[in-house]
């Protein structure tokens, strides 16, 4: 049976886009079963990708299994605040602190969740769709 | 005692590039680390969403330019699937050659590296010598001898020449490869350097990401040239080893390279034995599709992929880059606490950091 | 010296100069005699470093200043007597400037030891080997107190590094030293050498030779013990923070005892100024000629340092070679190791005299 069948059936809520299943509420509930289930085993979160639509970011969570040598990918929107999903996959910490540095998600839970690329006292989140571009040198006070 | 907090770099010799790491000392004893990156922040991504699809694609081999291949392939892959574009098999091949002489090359730098930062100064000066002479023929076929910027949308910018110089110079790789291992492998020194030192449990490393030779070091079997459609031909072995520690991620590497010369010799034979060579050509992009895409390869620091997601615009709507060192510099917290001073250098080494990936 | 004493006041009634004047000259020259010869030996130590460190990789090493890149560490010190002295603004400046100097003064004293060959030795004392031992002892301690003063953390931990290091080889040195006292029964290093004119005591000591080998790359602080300057971790060690000529009197200083080492080895265990089947080539070649007497010391000090290059290639070899020990590792092979091997190796030579 195919992965994503087998998540479809434990949460019907979702909804399935080509090869990424789309969720609303039940992020953190599917990467824990994604990685708990000895069938899937889900074991490595390849990375976090954020896309700003401008009124939602949404966030991808590309997992691979080992196990089976598949992938998969969870998606979800976010408006700014999100459970954190570090302690499923300690690999997320710098994965979120990029995500908030650069798209200003805050990530509850995450408790030192820091500026990783930008200086601390930079202004604004480059990444956004609605970041100037212009007078970049004049927000960075450090 | 008094602990002292010491800053490694980011000026340091041996952090290869702009790293911080924040360590905690109780004498040469390591109480916590924290590494700091960030120095060599570029905006790569940011960069991409301004660029049109062709003048982005120069600035892809920068992402690490250890191994600007795989990054030039992820992307032109990433475009092409987007976009349904034909590759000829014949740049199929030249790509995997390519990118496996380029491994080779990423690899001989690393083992000079970090034997190095070990202490020995000669294998830096004979793994450089043969990198030479991989630069040397991509120099010949590309023009460049780092940022190549040789794959295109459709295949490759020119016809692969001097394949008698691939054969000549992957057979003395393989002959010098057994010479760094009578110099390295056995030596006393070496070995109580690295074995035992800086072990990553399996957990561990599928809990921290880890990807690549260091994974396979821990003894899990994950290679994402399996699943590459540009391999489906081609026979090779995956290395693995079962300890997770300095000397099997040594081993694992060394070993690596011997497969890559394997899988060359098999390349140039598919293009020797090839009679019809397509013209290298150009595809110039004009309606661009909608749709996200990622294009996954193995690069020599870890899987690596290229998200792209375009809305129909010339310019790609988001791009993002997963790299493999990327994670092996957050596995630093855990992976240096309680270990000597001395053996930072050790463990840092055998994970093959490269700053400029990490940073993106 | 009393010969040559005698020849240089002959010299001088000669040429009818006062002989009070003549004495305080002679008292000056042989300092300056090895100081010119040690500022000479150091830049030519570090050009054969430096060349055979090339060939070794597959380079040429230095080839553009001078014929054959002769000239190159000659313009490197000259670049670093040229360059501005940073002093550094935490710390303590005065230990910062006095270190290198004492470390440096104390490494000339040990060169005024060593006799050259049998006619050219400064000190000629009979407890030398003793001497030795206690002067060789201050570069350590200074090259500590370099890293304390500068405040800075790299070197902070270089220096007690090279103290643990320095607790560690000295055991091994003193006990090696002791069994060759024991063989030959003299402390004046020329009558070590003399002791030796039958049987180097290489062939009656081996394990000490090694023992001794072994214990003075520790004590030059080289590969592969170099902790306290590892650069890979430490940056530069003790001297991380020093820069221009203070930079370079450790430098200097690191290379003359380097030499000076080198030196003590082959005078206790390869015969020191002693050709080899002790037959000199001037006898050879020119029989028992009145010109010979000079010629034989020449030759002398020819074998001496011919035997003193082949031990410095040999380390640079080692260098070439091999990655650095750690600290842990390196206490464990002095201490468990190195350490017992010396005092089984004493106890038996001590047996063997009886």
């Amino acid at each position: 049976m195919n992965c994503i069948d087998m998540v479809k059936i434990k949460f019907p809520d979702i909804r399935i886009c080509s090869d990424k299943i789309e969720t609303d509420y039940q992020l953190y509930e599917i990467l824990e079963y994604l990685k708990g289930t000895y069938e899937l085993s889900f074991d490595i979160l390849l990375t976090i990708i954020a896309v700003d639509y401008s009124d939602y970011v949404e966030l991808i969570y590309p997992l691979l299994s080992t196990y089976l040598n598949e992938r998969i990918n969870v998606s979800t929107k976010v408006k700014d605040e999100i459970k954190t999903v570090s302690s499923i996959y300690p690999s997320a910490y710098f994965d979120e602190c990029e995500i908030y540095d650069l798209f200003g998600i805050r990530f509850a839970g995450n408790k030192k969740l820091k500026r990783l690329f930008m200086p601390s006292s930079w202004i604004g989140h480059p990444l956004k769709k609605n970041y100037e571009l212009k007078d970049t040198r004049l927000s960075w006070n450090g | 005692m008094d602990k002292m907090i010491l800053n490694l770099g980011p000026q340091h010799p041996s952090t290869h590039g702009v790293l911080r790491l924040q360590v905690v000392l109780e004498g040469e004893h390591v109480v916590s680390c924290e590494p700091d990156i960030g120095y060599l922040h570029r905006g790569m991504e940011k960069l991409a969403e301004a660029k049109s699809y062709i003048q982005y694609l120069p600035m892809v081999d920068r992402v690490d330019y250890l191994s600007g291949f795989f990054y030039s392939y992820a992307f032109c892959n990433a475009v092409e699937c987007l976009n349904h574009i034909e590759v000829p098999q014949y740049a199929n091949y030249v790509r995997v050659m390519m990118m496996e002489l380029n491994r080779i090359a990423s690899h001989l730098l690393w083992l000079g590296t970090y034997l190095l930062d070990l202490g020995a100064i000669s294998p830096m000066f004979y793994t450089f010598r043969e990198r030479e002479t991989i630069l040397d023929y991509f120099e010949k076929i590309t023009g460049q001898r780092m940022m190549y910027n040789y794959f295109v949308f459709g295949g490759v910018r020119h016809n692969i020449l001097y394949l008698d110089n691939v054969i000549k110079i992957v057979n003395n790789i393989l002959f010098k490869i057994n010479e760094y291992e009578n110099i390295i492998t056995d030596n006393p020194i070496f070995l109580s350097r690295t074995k035992g030192i800086g072990i990553i449990s399996k957990k561990k490393a599928l809990d921290w990401a880890i990807t690549g030779p260091n994974l396979r070091a821990c003894g899990i079997l994950s290679d994402y040239r399996m699943n590459m459609h540009i391999y489906d031909d081609i026979e090779f072995d995956i290395v693995m080893s079962n300890e997770g520690d300095c000397y099997s991620r040594y081993i694992v590497r060394i070993y690596e390279m011997r497969e890559s010369a394997f899988i060359i010799k098999q390349c140039v034979d598919w293009l020797k034995s090839n009679k019809k060579i397509p013209e290298p050509s150009q595809i110039f992009l004009n309606n661009f599709q909608k749709g996200e895409i990622y294009s996954y390869v193995e690069a020599p620091r870890g899987l690596s992929f290229c998200y792209l997601n375009s809305v129909g615009e010339s310019t790609p709507y988001r791009l993002k880059w997963r790299t493999g060192s990327y994670y092996s510099t957050q596995l630093l917290k855990e992976l240096l606490k309680g270990c000597s001073l001395a053996d930072i250098m050790a463990i840092y080494g055998s994970l093959d950091v490269v700053l400029p990936e990490v940073d993106r | 010296m009393n010969f040559l004493l005698c020849k240089f006041l002959e010299f001088i009634k000669t040429i009818n100069f006062s002989e009070h004047i003549a004495l305080v000259l002679f008292s000056i020259l042989p300092f300056a005699l090895i100081l010119g010869f040690l500022i000479l030996t150091v830049i030519g130590l570090v050009l054969f470093e430096r060349k055979i460190l090339g060939y070794f990789t597959q380079r040429k090493g230095p080839n553009r200043v001078g014929f054959w890149g002769i000239l190159q560490t000659t313009a490197d010190a000259v670049k670093l007597l040229c360059k501005e002295n940073i002093e550094i603004s935490s710390g303590d400046n005065f230990l910062f400037t006095l270190s290198p100097i004492i470390a440096f003064a104390a490494i000339i004293i040990l060169w005024c030891i060593i006799p050259y060959n049998a006619e050219f030795n400064m000190i000629n004392s009979s407890v030398g080997i003793l001497i030795y031992l206690i002067v060789s002892s201050f570069p350590m301690l200074f090259h500590f107190l370099a890293g304390y003063s500068s405040n800075n953390k790299y070197s902070i931990i270089g220096s007690y590094r090279a103290l643990a290091l320095t607790a560690s080889y000295s055991v091994p040195i003193i006990f090696t030293i002791l069994s060759i006292i024991c063989i030959t029964n003299t402390m004046n290093l020329n009558n070590i050498i003399l002791f030796q004119t039958k049987k180097w005591i290489i062939f009656s000591n081996i394990l000490g030779f090694v023992i001794f080998y072994i214990s003075s790359i520790a004590k030059l602080n080289r590969c592969p013990f170099d902790l306290s300057e590892a650069e890979s971790e430490l940056v530069c060690g003790y001297h991380t923070e020093y820069s221009g000529m203070r930079f370079a009197m450790f430098f200097l200083g690191e290379y003359a005892e380097l030499f000076v080492m080198c030196i003590l080895i082959s005078i206790l265990f390869l015969g020191g100024y002693l050709p080899p089947f002790n037959v000199y080539l001037a006898n050879i070649f020119m029989g028992n000629c009145s010109l010979c007497r000079y010629l034989i010391y020449f030759e002398q000090t020819f074998w001496l340092i011919f035997k003193t290059l082949l031990i410095i290639f040999s380390i640079i070899w080692i260098r070439a070679t091999l990655p650095r020990f750690t600290q842990k590792t390196t206490l464990d092979f002095f201490w468990k190791y190195l350490t017992p091997l010396t005092i089984i190796n004493l106890i038996i030579i001590t047996f063997m005299r009886i």
